[in-house]
């Protein structure tokens, strides 16, 4: 066992001090996470603005107020939509922009002029004459005009709230009305029980509860709580498929072949260099755990997180005994290297969430990759707050890609 | 310099390259798998499909109350919509247990829990004098990996509870007003329920621009190409520094071949395995986008400006290239500083990300990589953009780092 660990610690030692090693398995793995983490922190979901234009009567301006109120609900942090009132610009936030309403010909062509250029998502038209036309039981429509290229899914979700503005705005105006003609009551009567419903209004009775099945209101799948796994897994492959390089460069230098001739058993070489290689992956996903910790990753169950980091690094370094068995010279070995862990890692939702693929990429992510179960894994851990048991089925699987690779390395593996 | 000797050493590197199973592997092999698998997985993450089918569970709770149960009918709204449109938006299920609907939500199998209190309809009595002075709370209890339906089912909850609060509110009203009307409290409800909204909501969809859809091949081809003609690039030259350290550039120079002649060629080739590269990577890549269904060519249909960014573009990553390895000290040195600075201009020049445009990935920070220049031209052009600005920044790249490479790299292959 001595011996073993001794070539364990002595490649290890050799790899350390090499700069290119400190390089490719620390320095770039970090700079990647970090860059793919802010860049899906940011994209994913993004604040859309929605502009009203109205008359200034007090039902326009409740309307207003009451849609701000539906688009300031946010979804895992974040704000769908914010009005942006063209008819009263002061009551704004930056956020909407409206900097050049003061020189514009008309606020029609601004808000038009804001739909091409795509500022905004959405523009919202009430009829000057909104309140009068409500009050004395007219109609009224309202149009949402929606700039091309704007998915139909969040056109989806503006409908929804507005109908929902107007279920509440429209339908105490329709029930006012329906009881005036009811009792047949006058103008009178209409105005007290409409000016009584929005007294009771004022204190909607029903509230919804809000809750997400998420930790820390992040969407999983984004963020740092993503890439800094995914990318540290992706870095290990690479770390991991190395050793094929490593062999074929000491059977080169004719370093192996010493090594052979000692009285060491070919069975501890063979384990030593594993071990080396498994401590230096362990190494760069302890440094991207430790780098995730520092930007406010919160890793959930800590055995869990110890679980998967040390299953997954034994599975890759199983798949560095396999594609060691399988290149012949370094040159293959390094095109191995670089290609099997830039496959498996989109595949296994390295780079971003498998769940926005299609079905079928799903499946052969899982099939392909133990990056896949590996990710599972991290994100039940990070985002939902799951526990080791909930993790043992990814944890099996991965020891099953381990067991895979492990027996074909050995199986087809030779020193010489 | 022998124009002859530099063309016949162009001729056999770019053999021996074309020629060697596991360079191509690195070189074509793995872009066009990588363009697959973004061509793929990004085939219907960016859409215009309206939503559909929003798996919803419905736990109701409620006690009911003397002469109602508003908590049925909210079940009953989601689970047998009252609309053709709403049913299809929706599937809705009613579960008995409140625990095994929030993990049907936590894994994933549904994008909303709507839970109904016992006392809901107790509490939403209009007649009680207690009315609207307690809230009455309902869970929505929603799947974050859901970002878009869960609001969807969110408003059309609300939409529903406006118009059930609104019953109720105008019922109590009604009976402030006149107490006498809580004898016909059935029928003033039942012509609140179905009094027709004075307000109608009509959605219009601008079709004055051009439909922007997202083609996925359009952006991954060209950002994949790019980013492995980087390492193509990086090769090649690292080949020049390993015929160094195996003694074949030294035999060469005994011949009767000057330095320049020797260099000139093994630059050239790299550079003409670059173009090649490119040009065969865009063949397949827009052959691969046609059987994939794209709407329109992957790499657009101006030929001639195409051939001249991939000219300029395989120029300004021969200049990068250079310049990286002539700061190596050694041929490991090279590999691993190349590696790790490609991966970073990929990082920032969109690579690994799924923009969806043309747009730099992390703001001004992405105009340093060369990797989003070159990107980015193929999407301009494919968008029918001439990219000039893109054309002149990457020769400018070009030039600047090929004559600081150069000069650093003939000092370094001095023999």
């Amino acid at each position: 066992m001595r011996r073993i660990l001794d070539i364990a610690f002595t490649q290890l030692l050799v790899q350390l001090s090499e700069r290119g090693t400190w390089i490719t398995s620390f320095v770039v793995p970090v700079f990647v996470a970090v860059m793919i983490g802010i860049f899906s922190s940011t994209t994913t979901i993004q604040t859309q603005r929605i502009d009203v234009l109205h008359g200034g009567d007090p039902l326009a301006l409740q309307f207003v107020a009451l849609l701000r109120q539906e688009g300031a609900k946010k979804t895992v942090n974040v704000q769908l939509f914010e009005v942006c009132d063209l008819s009263a610009p002061q009551t704004n936030g930056t956020f909407c922009q409206l900097e050049g309403l003061e020189r514009a010909e008309s606020v029609e062509a601004f808000m038009s002029q804001r739909l091409e250029s795509r500022l905004t998502s959405g523009a919202i038209t009430l009829p000057s004459d909104f309140s009068a036309a409500l009050n004395n039981g007219q109609k009224v429509n309202i149009e949402l005009r929606v700039p091309s290229g704007v998915p139909q899914q969040f056109i989806q979700t503006v409908q929804g709230y507005t109908n929902a503005v107007i279920a509440r705005l429209g339908g105490a105006v329709a029930a006012a009305q329906a009881i005036k003609t009811a009792v047949s009551g006058d103008q009178a009567f209409y105005e007290r029980v409409y000016a009584q419903m929005l007294a009771k209004w004022e204190t909607d009775p029903i509230e919804i509860r809000e809750a997400t099945n998420t930790v820390g209101g992040q969407l999983p799948g984004t963020g740092f709580g993503h890439s800094i796994p995914g990318i540290g897994s992706m870095f290990v492959l690479f770390s991991a498929t190395a050793l094929a390089q490593l062999f074929a460069t000491e059977r080169r230098n004719n370093t192996l072949q010493r090594l052979i001739s000692t009285p060491v058993p070919r069975s501890h070489i063979l384990a030593g260099k594993l071990i080396g290689q498994f401590l230096l992956c362990l190494l760069t996903f302890g440094v991207m755990i430790a780098v995730g910790t520092l930007i406010g990753v919160s890793w959930g169950d800590p055995l869990g997180i110890a679980a998967v980091v040390v299953f997954f690094t034994l599975c890759a370094t199983a798949l560095g005994l396999a594609t060691a068995a399988v290149a012949r010279t370094a040159n293959q070995a390094a095109t191995l290297g670089f290609l099997i862990p830039m496959i498996m890692a989109p595949l296994g939702g390295a780079w971003w969430t498998l769940d926005i693929t299609p079905q079928f990429m799903q499946v052969l992510g899982h099939v392909v990759s133990p990056i896949a179960w590996s990710q599972d894994a991290f994100t039940k851990l990070i985002y939902y707050n799951a526990g080791f048991a909930e993790i043992v089925p990814n944890l099996l699987i991965l020891l099953l890609f381990t067991a895979v690779f492990f027996g074909f390395g050995v199986w087809r593996f030779r020193l010489e | 310099m022998d124009i002859g000797k530099v063309l016949l050493i162009i001729r056999l590197n770019v053999v021996r390259w074309f020629t060697d199973p596991t360079g191509l592997a690195f070189l074509l092999l793995a872009p066009f798998i990588l363009t697959v698998i973004f061509g793929f997985a990004f085939s219907g993450a960016v859409n215009d499909v309206p939503l559909k089918d929003i798996p919803v569970v419905v736990v109701n709770q409620d006690r009911g109350a003397q002469f109602s149960n508003f908590g049925a009918q909210l079940e009953a709204f989601f689970t047998q919509p009252p609309d053709e449109s709403l049913a299809k938006l929706i599937k809705a299920e009613s579960l008995e247990d409140a625990a095994e609907a929030r993990e049907r939500v936590q894994r994933g199998k549904a994008a909303a829990a709507i839970i109904i209190p016992e006392d809901f309809s107790e509490r939403l009595n209009a007649f009680s004098p207690t009315f609207g002075e307690q809230k009455i709370t309902l869970e929505f209890y929603s799947d974050a990996a859901s970002p878009i339906s869960a609001p969807v089912v969110n408003a059309i909850l609300r939409e529903f509870l406006n118009r059930f609060t609104n019953v109720n509110i105008a019922l109590s009203a009604a009976v402030a007003q006149n107490p006498l009307l809580l004898a016909r409290a059935a029928e003033i409800a039942e012509r609140v329920a179905n009094a027709e909204l004075p307000i109608a909501l009509s959605v219009t969809q601008g079709a004055q621009a051009r439909r922007v859809l997202f083609e996925p091949l359009q952006v991954f081809a060209p950002s994949m190409s790019v980013f492995f003609l980087g390492f193509a690039v990086a090769v090649g030259i690292v080949q020049i520094i390993m015929e160094k350290e195996n003694g074949t550039l030294q035999r060469m120079l005994v011949s009767p071949t000057t330095r320049s002649t020797i260099l000139a060629g093994l630059m050239g080739a790299t550079y003409i395995n670059g173009v090649l590269q490119l040009i065969l990577l865009i063949i397949a890549t827009g052959a691969l986008g046609a059987l994939m269904g794209s709407q329109s060519p992957v790499w657009g249909t101006d030929v001639p400006a195409l051939l001249l960014v991939v000219l300029v573009v395989a120029a300004a990553f021969m200049g990068v290239g250079t310049l990286i390895v002539s700061l190596a000290k050694n041929r490991v040195q090279a590999q691993a500083l190349s590696s790790a600075i490609l991966v970073v201009f990929g990082v920032l020049g969109g690579a690994f990300f799924a923009t969806g445009d043309a747009s730099a990935p992390l703001g001004p920070v992405s105009y340093i990589s060369p990797t989003f220049w070159g990107s980015n031209a193929f999407v301009q052009l494919t968008g029918g953009t001439f990219p000039a600005l893109h054309i002149v920044v990457l020769l400018g790249i070009g030039i600047v780092t090929f004559g600081i490479g150069l000069r650093l790299f003939s000092q370094r292959v001095e023999v």
